[in-house]
């Protein structure tokens, strides 16, 4: 086939795919209100946020490791239930950037986008103590050899007990020791199973060929402390490591 | 699909609804997407149906888009299933382009009868 055959390919794929992927639809956008510090003072404090809203809202923190889908922002390991207060915990070094609600415009394409009438966020930050454990759950596994079409490897690692939870996971070869993955990740809230939920998708390229490789999960939870270097409730556990099938 | 008009229309359309609706938002980037998205769908139908009518494809997108323009039932529908289209009568202004995409599907079914000869 000739190159003009296949560009013609290329160009009619191209004006199809230009043709349906318009513009994003709008959405209103609502700031919340923030009142309190927006950052620890010291590594032995963390940000207690007390949030209610109208929708969920969704919450910008930085110097805290991203979460598997960096899109939702920083996750919440309360549930948020509308109209009833939720506490949130961020760890020490972390500054909390907005909180601001978004939703798709009803009535269709055209007309103002405004918000839904009684649209709101009110979030009280407070400063406190925190006590922060740990808990390391390893694994030995042999990767399977993927076949076309499958790229990754997807780990999930389940943990409870804590009100902010981060993982940060390893993978070295069996054969030689040498680190093939090293990735930390802040816990997302797991609705079915009320978990926090860290998904770790590694790539086949990373693994550089190897197939029988030790994965070790280091996990972190912090909670609020009622005194100032209290010690950790003892309720902070990795629940499960596995690789999604 | 190769012609030159296809692709400015192509490049038209990429840009304007990714970039210069958001940095320049006016009356021009408004339409200039209408007029891309003109003379580029007649094309793509007239490819996808082998060039058996131009004018046919022409006067089928033409009639969808008047619709979705001017019809709230069709734009929502439009809005549900494809994705966002603002109802603007305005818009019908980008109509008369459609008859370049006739004329560019034409061309093509010539050269490619007289390829195949």
């Amino acid at each position: 086939m000739s190159w003009r055959r296949w560009a013609e390919r290329g160009v009619f794929v191209a004006s199809v795919l230009a043709l349906l992927a318009t513009s994003p639809p709008p959405r209103w956008h609502v700031a919340g209100t923030v009142t309190g510090p927006t950052k620890t003072s010291a590594t032995t404090k963390a940000l207690s946020l007390s949030i209610e809203s109208s929708h969920e809202p969704v919450i910008r923190a930085s110097s805290i490791p991203s979460s598997y889908d960096p899109g939702k922002g920083t996750p919440c390991l309360e549930p948020f239930v509308a109209g009833t207060k939720r506490t949130c915990l961020f760890p020490p070094g972390a500054t909390l950037d907005t909180v601001h609600m978004n939703g798709p415009c009803g009535g269709g394409c055209s007309g103002p986008c405004t918000p839904p009438p009684g649209a709101h966020a009110t979030v009280d930050v407070t400063e406190v103590d925190v006590s922060i454990d740990g808990d390391t759950k390893t694994m030995a596994t042999s990767l399977p050899s993927h076949g076309k079409g499958f790229i990754a490897s997807r780990f999930e690692v389940k943990a409870s007990g804590a009100s902010f939870i981060q993982a940060h996971m390893t993978i070295t070869a069996r054969s030689t020791g040498k680190s093939l993955y090293d990735e930390n990740q802040a816990c997302n809230l797991d609705a079915a199973s009320k978990h926090a939920m860290c998904t770790f998708t590694v790539f086949d390229s990373a693994l550089a060929g190897e197939h029988d490789v030790d994965v070790t999960v280091d996990a972190t939870g912090y909670d609020a402390c009622p005194t100032a270097g209290c010690v950790p409730p003892k309720t902070f556990h990795v629940d499960s490591l596995g690789v999604v099938p | 699909m190769l012609h030159p008009l296809t692709l400015i229309s192509l490049v038209m359309l990429v840009v304007n609804d990714h970039f210069l609706k958001w940095a320049h938002p006016s009356w021009l980037t408004g339409k200039l997407s209408d007029v891309a998205g003109m003379i580029l769908a007649p094309i793509v139908l007239s490819v996808a149906t082998r060039h058996k009518s131009p004018i046919l494809c022409a006067l089928a997108v033409a009639f969808v888009f008047t619709l979705t323009k001017t019809w709230s039932p069709a734009n929502h529908a439009w809005c549900v299933t494809l994705g966002p289209l603002a109802k603007d009568p305005t818009d019908l202004i980008a109509l008369p382009f459609a008859a370049l995409a006739v004329i560019i599907a034409r061309r093509s079914r010539s050269a490619r009868v007289v390829a195949a000869s």
